[in-house]
């Protein structure tokens, strides 16, 4: 499992690539929430970077995750930077 | 317990990679990972021990000295270092490293993920 | 521990100083005693770096040392360049085109994966 840590302005390429890993974990961090993440399954977004720019509503089907989530979802996949 | 690498290549304050880097590292110190640094150009800034910034109770560089003291590794890049009249990182906070990409490709063959920030 | 080693270019060249800093980085990860495998690769923004004008005289010095080293492969996403309007015929023939499939290929393949 690759977990794609995605932040702008890589983020074209990068969910891109996202798509075509089958086993794709997606991380939006710092502007990266800002990000169009459809079509896409497995998406977490970081919960500071969210709030902080008032995008909790647009970041669709996300799940939010604080840093010690994104340490154990680091742990467990290897990363893919684009970032 | 996994070893992680961060390789951070952008400085303090003027984008927040150095925040998230430091957030990041700090979770996973706590969960009882091993964490190294390389810093790269100018992430080299954020070893600094004088920074000032009156608003802010901590500064970035108080960030990365916590993360020494609670066992992570930090190493500079020399050459990003003495371009920047960082002089040997004389300035740096005690137990951050002036060292080079070949410390820096060590971290990489001892660690089980890697991140660039 | 050896690692194989995937960095991808993503920014345009001389904007800033990723474009050779990244190949000063790859001499340096072949070189150490763990004698990681680098694979190079150019999507995005990169991918201006391999038009044939290009100035290429600050990262000359890296590409020979990485060739003196080991094998190297340079390859340069084919839509990369399709959407920068780059045609194949435009860029030095040391960058193979390769398609996006092949390029997530190069993700699973390698063990560490570098944005530069």
């Amino acid at each position: 499992m690759a977990l794609y840590l995605i932040n702008l302005p890589f983020a074209g390429v990068g969910l891109d690539m996202a798509k075509r890993d089958g086993d794709a974990k997606v991380v939006l961090i710092e502007d990266g929430v800002y990000a169009d993440v459809s079509g896409l399954d497995n998406v977490y977004a970081v919960k500071e970077d969210v709030e902080r720019r008032g995008v909790a509503n647009r970041v669709g089907g996300a799940k939010i995750i604080d840093y010690d989530e994104l340490v154990d979802l680091i742990v467990d996949n290897k990363v893919v930077n684009f970032a | 317990m996994a070893n992680i690498n961060f390789l951070l290549t952008e400085g303090p304050f003027q984008t927040e990679k150095w925040s998230t880097a430091a957030q990041i590292a700090g979770a996973a110190l706590k969960k009882g990972h091993e964490v190294t640094f390389f810093c790269y150009l100018d992430g080299i800034y954020n070893g600094l021990s004088t920074q000032e910034f009156a608003e802010w109770e901590k500064v970035p560089g108080d960030y990365f000295k916590e993360l020494v003291d609670n066992g992570a590794e930090i190493v500079c890049c020399g050459i990003c270092v003495n371009a920047r009249g960082q002089q040997s990182g004389k300035f740096f906070s005690e137990g951050i490293k002036v060292g080079g990409i070949p410390d820096w490709a060590a971290f990489v063959g001892r660690a089980d993920r890697v991140i660039t920030l | 521990m050896e690692k194989n080693i995937l960095f991808m270019f993503m920014r345009a060249p001389f904007g800033s100083i990723y474009y050779t800093e990244g190949l000063r980085a790859v001499v340096g990860m072949m070189s150490g005693l763990d004698e990681h495998k680098v694979t190079c690769v150019y999507m995005g923004d990169g991918a201006f770096y391999t038009l044939k004008g290009s100035d290429k005289s600050e990262s000359a010095g890296y590409i020979k040392t990485i060739a003196d080293i080991s094998e190297s492969h340079y390859y340069v996403d084919r839509e990369s360049l399709a959407q920068r309007g780059i045609a194949e015929s435009d860029i030095d023939d040391m960058f193979e085109v390769i398609s996006r499939d092949d390029v997530s290929k190069l993700i699973s393949d390698n063990d560490v994966v570098y944005d530069f």
